[in-house]
């Protein structure tokens, strides 16, 4: 069919020079499929190429490619590649805890929003309450029991635990923050009220870092999760306020607790490596 | 024991678990090849193989790898630099590709350039057979490729030790002699030790077998050395001789015996596998199957 025409000189440049339009280089492709002669000429012009260069530089891009949509995000944000690589076994387990704490804080933000017109705290209280067990729960699931997708071969590896469980924590936390302070923008309302959840978070965080070390992820996020959400409740209780939790004493309380769990983990970093299984 | 100079030397080295002794006073010295370790399920060999790749600490007794004492931080992360393993299960995460896997095991085992490390990445999915497959899901593999996948990533820098627990689970047949293989083209200066449930790895591998029982070593030798305990023990019968540890019909119709020969049978060559059930003393019938 297509030997009845053969590719020029000026056709052979261009392609070579991925200049051909896109129908010059379709039929030129299909007529080198079927024409030895062309073929030849093609390959007399292509010697100084190194194919098998060609070839390499190929497979390391697509070696590179990372499909993970959660992992590209974090790329994108400037994380390096070898961070990349430690952090994508989470990150992606991460992707559905996301969407669930998004749709939580979203749900939480629309109580607080109906909670503003009838003057009602209850639902700004459960926004807050919300808010600040995220980042525990986001945290205590990224350097739990269950984090390490390969506890086994990693264990026989030189690589820190340490680091690779502060690197975990630190993406952790920086996405459920993130997701925080996205829904009080979400909720409104002076900012000073709804940034109370902050130090609590991060109190809550810090001791869930401790407590991953002792316990699963879901024990560790029920009993300071369950403390927590009982404190709050109590303190709204004896006082009449139900956001007394969040007054300025309890917020100076909860950092120096978390204040001293962060210096503690500092001190022993031991405390962040993966628990040896039996 | 036989004297080898050694890689690995360990000396009374003891595990139990909940009080149930797996591991009792084991003394030992690798050195360069393959040794095999045989022993029926239960005998410790995995909990061996997890103390010798410092994944699990003995209760008492001294382990030294290299010269190095793994009880040591400094001294355990100097000696998994020079490690490979595959446990016996590993557990995948099924969202990454052979290829991520691997990749992400060579980052733990410190290769940070990435065009180098992925170079390396290849090199070892390449002697799996494994790198037109690279990425592929791994939810999405064949156990045996799966198989295949874990011992790429112990071959991640030509370690000077290797520790395979069960590599060849899950291969089949071709891809087993691709295995024997690929670990008679590992350098000769290498540590190897595998357990394995096939005999005959252990003959077309193994320049030393050891056969761990009950938590104590039974044999330490050459697999020539091993089958050489069972001569004059196996024979041939036309019915099963109520004498024998174990016995089982054979392809030509005869019963192959294992055990005190009576005077006058007919003796045959023994095997390894026959060796093996004469040492661990199995006591059952062929058709229950032969642990190793």
């Amino acid at each position: 069919m297509t030997t009845d025409w053969h590719v020029d000189d000026r056709q052979i440049e261009a392609y070579l020079a991925d200049q051909a339009t896109e129908t010059v280089a379709a039929s030129v492709e299909a007529h080198l499929l079927a024409c030895a002669r062309c073929r030849a000429q093609l390959s007399a012009r292509t010697d100084d190429l190194d194919v098998d260069a060609s070839w390499a530089a190929l497979e390391r891009r697509i070696d590179n490619e990372i499909a993970d949509p959660v992992v590209r995000v974090c790329r994108t944000l400037g994380l390096p590649e070898v961070e990349l690589r430690l952090v994508a076994p989470t990150a992606s387990l991460k992707a559905a805890s996301i969407v669930g704490a998004v749709l939580a804080l979203a749900a939480a933000a629309l109580l607080s929003q109906r909670a503003t017109s009838t003057g009602v705290s209850l639902n700004r209280l459960a926004f807050l309450i919300v808010a600040s067990l995220l980042p525990l729960v986001a945290v205590v699931g990224a350097i739990g029991t269950g984090s390490e997708p390969e506890p086994e071969l990693a264990r026989g590896t030189p690589f820190s635990r340490i680091r690779i469980a502060a690197l975990r924590a630190i993406v952790a936390l920086t996405g459920a923050l993130a997701v925080g302070l996205v829904a009080s923008l979400v909720v409104g309302g002076p900012w000073t009220r709804l940034s109370l959840w902050l130090i609590p978070a991060l109190s809550l965080a810090a001791l869930g870092v401790l407590g991953a070390r002792l316990a699963s992820p879901r024990v560790v996020v029920a009993v300071l999760g369950g403390a927590w959400v009982l404190g709050v409740t109590l303190a709204g209780r004896l006082s009449g306020d139900r956001l007394a939790a969040f007054h300025l004493g309890p917020q100076l309380v909860y950092l120096a607790i978390g204040m001293i769990a962060v210096a503690l983990v500092i001190v022993r970093p031991s405390l962040l490596e993966l628990r040896e299984s039996s | 024991m036989s004297e080898h100079t050694g890689t690995i030397n360990l000396h009374g080295i003891t595990k139990a678990f909940r009080a149930r002794s797996v591991l009792d006073g084991l003394d030992l010295r690798l050195g360069s090849g393959v040794t095999g370790l045989l022993g029926p399920n239960g005998a410790g060999k995995t909990t061996l193989l997890r103390i010798l790749a410092t994944v699990l600490r003995a209760d008492s007794g001294d382990l030294e790898v290299f010269g190095l004492d793994p009880r040591r931080d400094a001294d355990r992360v100097e000696i998994r630099r020079r490690l490979g393993y595959v446990p016996q299960e590993v557990g995948f995460h099924d969202d990454f590709t052979a290829f991520e896997f691997v990749d992400y095991l060579a980052i733990l085992k410190e290769h940070s350039d990435r065009d180098a490390r992925h170079d390396e990445v290849r090199r070892v999915l390449d002697i799996v057979g494994l790198v037109d497959a690279r990425h592929r899901k791994i939810r999405k593999l064949s156990g045996g490729m799966r198989r295949r996948v874990a011992i790429a990533q112990a071959l991640l820098g030509s370690p000077e030790l290797l520790v395979l627990d069960e590599p060849t689970a899950g291969l089949d047949p071709e891809q087993r002699l691709r295995f024997r293989e690929l670990l008679s083209a590992v350098g000769p200066s290498t540590t190897t030790i595998l357990s394995t449930h096939q005999t005959t790895d252990i003959v077309a591998l193994c320049q030393r077998v050891v056969v761990l029982h009950g938590g104590m070593f039974m044999f330490d030798g050459s697999p020539a050395e091993l089958s050489a305990t069972a001569v004059g023990r196996v024979w041939l019968s036309v019915e099963r001789h109520p004498g024998a540890h174990v016995a089982w019909t054979t392809g030509d119709g005869r019963v192959r015996n294992v055990g005190d020969a009576p005077p006058g049978a007919e003796l045959a060559e023994p095997t390894i596998e026959d060796a093996y059930l004469l040492l661990v003393g199995v006591h059952h019938q062929p058709d229950a199957g032969i642990a190793a």
